[in-house]
């Protein structure tokens, strides 16, 4: 969905910015967005931080959009793994380039 | 509860609604699960979840049968360890394929709202409390499991087909979706924008989701 959305409005982005947060995925405010998904996960201790950079990139309402977006693929992600909805080959197909660069040869579902 | 002055922003008040719908539904009793098993479940979830207060023991003296209890913990703390033999295990065990839905159901409406507290620096909402009375057994007999699944759907098993096999899990699930995601209306533009953010943003926010979860979706 994100090369689709990017490639439909001429916007340039490094998907592989997604699996390595050294990268910028060239959209704007992408790096604090990408650091601030994993803070709200709990990946790492810096919430304040992120929370704070990523306030003065993009906004405190951006901010409280982006923590609803993480919390609802917390959501998708716990009933996908819990349900066991399989990668069907089309669907792999499909995604070929974002598999490759996004390193998921190996996830199921 | 859920006060739309603490999340500041034009999508409060729709925010506070979707949240007060999922503490209503965890507290009422579900297809096959009483209010006060739901609530117990989501509890065991967000236990197991936070890695807070409390523990494994704890979750012993909730009432709930030993497969229940480890379904909840599971998916609420580790998800991304569920297979499907563990799966079939916990029916053995005695665990319905329609209750297990449920579960995942219930732990994952909950994170939604938990997560979206946390990732704002905001305290967790108190789990409401149960309602009485006695589960619907409102299930849709026309779910299967399909062969690479591991819990029943109506048709192929799909993100929006997943809590198939019990329709008010299934509604409750689009609700919070349209609220914190976007609708089936907003997916097909590409050019999108919600409180600031362009649909691109917004993806990359789910991708980053994803991958740190491991999941494909």
């Amino acid at each position: 969905m994100l090369s689709w959305s990017a490639h439909k409005t001429d916007r340039e982005v490094d998907l592989a910015a997604i699996g390595k947060p050294s990268l910028d995925p060239l959209l704007e405010g992408g790096r604090a967005l990408v650091d601030y998904v994993a803070s709200g996960l709990g990946a790492d201790d810096h919430l304040l931080r992120s929370y704070a950079a990523l306030t003065d990139e993009l906004g405190s309402m951006a901010t409280t959009r982006a923590a609803a977006v993480l919390a609802a693929f917390e959501m998708f992600n716990r009933v996908a793994d819990g349900i066991g909805v399989p990668v069907t080959r089309a669907r792999r197909e499909k995604s070929v380039r974002a598999i490759s660069e996004l390193g998921l040869e190996d996830i199921a579902h | 509860m859920f006060d739309p002055a603490v999340y500041a922003t034009p999508s409060a008040p729709e925010f506070a609604v979707s949240f007060r719908n999922v503490w209503a539904s965890v507290a009422r009793p579900g297809a096959t699960w009483t209010g006060e098993e739901r609530v117990a479940i989501a509890r065991i979830g967000r236990i197991a979840r936070e890695k807070a207060a409390g523990s494994p023991e704890s979750m012993l003296d909730v009432g709930l049968p030993p497969p229940v209890i480890q379904a909840s913990a599971v998916l609420g703390g580790d998800p991304g360890r569920v297979r499907l033999p563990w799966v079939k295990a916990l029916n053995e065990a005695g665990l319905s394929p329609e209750g297990y839905v449920e579960i995942v159901s219930i732990v994952s409406r909950v994170t939604v709202v938990d997560t979206f507290h946390r990732s704002l620096g905001l305290p967790l909402i108190e789990l409401p409390d149960p309602e009485s009375g006695d589960p619907s057994g409102e299930v849709d007999a026309r779910a299967r499991t399909n062969s690479r699944a591991f819990a029943p759907t109506v048709g192929p098993p799909m993100i929006p087909t997943a809590l198939s096999a019990i329709p008010a899990e299934m509604a409750a699930m689009a609700d919070i979706q349209d609220t914190m995601y976007m609708t089936g209306d907003d997916m097909a533009d590409p050019d999108f924008q919600r409180d600031g953010l362009h649909r691109t943003q917004i993806e990359l926010v789910a991708a980053r989701t994803s991958r740190i979860n491991e999941c494909f979706y």
